[in-house]
């Protein structure tokens, strides 16, 4: 399952990397997208994902005093509503593996005067920094598939869950609609590019975005991934029309 | 897909219902003093729920959340609307049309903070235009504003009167209450006498 081969290389975008810098090149893209995040992805998105994120916390069952871990929250969309949910009784912690991200997400977050509550991480996803069974739910949201070894990830998040936890994975995944399916590739290998060139002065990075959605494991292989890892009541939802997918699973 | 229409919905509203407020400062601030409840607003009319949670940046709308609500509200859209555009909705608020379960007082924190809302409109136009520009397009708006405000209020008031003292189509109010209680007052005889005639029998068997 693990996305790494035994040569020790493994994807980015559709290239073969060596593993160790697949790491950097990821961070790369992200420090040259950071500045530019929300305005590319309200675009590139025409502003679904602000629905698809707004679904995920609609079914994340948090409440107040909740501990949450926001991994890869980059801008902070989902830790920003979180930390109204949980109060200050409760804690949401933003981690992310990117400094820059990170920097966007927490100034952002302290304009909009969230505050208090909220606490922001610098980690990698594959290790996370926190003891064994810390957190009552936590979302990955459109990060994954830019994790190096996902299983580790998984194995790590299944780890810092507290038993009946919960953890919510947002992101790209397949459809199977065959007109939808090509519309999203024209999109996806043409448009999007332009867009990050006009834009973002950057058609590499969101060239990778685009490659790196067609690599991300489907559905039904995600589904797996996560039980590999030890959740359960594994299941998935799918959102316009499969293009995104939300995972859940509950920790035994 | 409706999960995402429904999404699209709270959404829109969410983010009118913020700007809304983030133009005005006492209601604003009305909210503040909220922060950290929660209203449940349950519609039989479109049959509908969401819930509306306070906190120190404005309010967020959810369609589902894991911990009950300070306060309910149920009733039917439109009595919903009368509601909040209402100056003097204590009828509504607290007697037919609206059911009320929860918080007393954050029901009346409520109904002050519907009441007392307003649009500041030259605070929005101000950060589009300037604010020597803003002053005088914010005049022509409240003086429409008003116009049309009393213009409408006059139409009802001369339509009721209409309907209810001219053509007699309608019955004014006190006629209605006087024939309501005239009803209840036949219906309890009625039961008053029901339950004669059945202890009557009861004797006679």
């Amino acid at each position: 399952m693990s996305e790494s081969n035994k040569d020790n290389t493994t994807h980015f975008g559709f290239s073969e990397v060596p593993v160790d810098e697949k790491v950097k090149r990821v961070a790369d893209v992200f420090h040259s997208v950071a500045g530019k995040y929300d305005l590319m992805n309200d675009l590139m998105s025409g502003g679904v994902h602000r629905l698809w994120k707004r679904i995920t916390i609609e079914r994340s069952g948090a409440r107040p005093g909740h501990k949450i871990l926001d991994i890869a929250g980059g801008t902070g969309d989902l830790t920003k509503k979180f930390s109204r949910i949980v109060g200050r009784d409760g804690k949401v912690i933003l981690a992310d593996i990117n400094d820059s991200m990170l920097k966007v997400g927490r100034d952002k977050l302290i304009d909009s005067g969230t505050a208090g509550n909220v606490e922001y991480i610098q980690a990698n996803a594959e290790c996370l920094p926190f003891a064994d069974n810390t957190f009552d739910i936590i979302t990955i949201a459109f990060g994954l598939r830019n994790v190096t070894d996902k299983d580790a990830a998984l194995k790590s998040m299944h780890r810092v869950l507290k038993p009946g936890g919960k953890l919510m994975v947002l992101e790209f995944s397949k459809t199977n609609n065959p007109v939808l399916s090509k519309l999203y590739d024209v999109y996806s290998f043409n448009i999007l590019p332009q867009m990050g060139k006009l834009i973002a002065n950057d058609a590499e990075s969101y060239r990778y975005l685009a490659e790196s959605i067609r690599m991300h494991p489907d559905q039904e292989t995600l589904k797996e991934m996560m039980e590999m890892a030890g959740l359960v009541n594994c299941h998935y939802e799918n959102m316009t029309g499969g293009v995104v997918a939300l995972h859940t699973g509950i920790k035994p | 897909m409706q999960a995402m229409l429904e999404a699209a919905l709270l959404s829109s509203a969410e983010s009118s219902l913020n700007l809304l407020l983030k133009h005005n400062t006492p209601a604003l601030r009305q909210v503040k003093s909220l922060a950290g409840k929660s209203i449940h607003i349950t519609l039989t009319a479109p049959h509908y729920s969401f819930f509306v949670l306070m906190h120190e940046q404005g309010i967020d709308l959810l369609h589902h959340s894991e911990t009950p609500a300070d306060l309910t509200l149920t009733g039917s859209a439109a009595d919903l609307l009368i509601m909040a555009q209402s100056e003097q909705s204590q009828g509504k608020l607290f007697g037919q049309g609206i059911d009320l379960e929860g918080d007393l007082n954050l029901a009346q924190a409520l109904k002050v903070l519907l009441r007392d809302f307003s649009i500041d409109w030259e605070a929005g136009l101000a950060e589009l235009l300037g604010d020597t520009l803003a002053h005088p397009v914010a005049e022509v708006f409240a003086a429409q504003s008003r116009y049309l405000k009393q213009s409408a209020s006059s139409f009802a008031l001369n339509t009721k009167e209409f309907f209810q003292e001219e053509s007699r189509i309608l019955p004014p109010p006190a006629e209605v209450e006087g024939f309501t209680c005239e009803v209840e007052s036949l219906r309890d005889d009625v039961a008053r006498l029901e339950a004669r005639i059945q202890r009557l029998l009861a004797r006679a068997t």
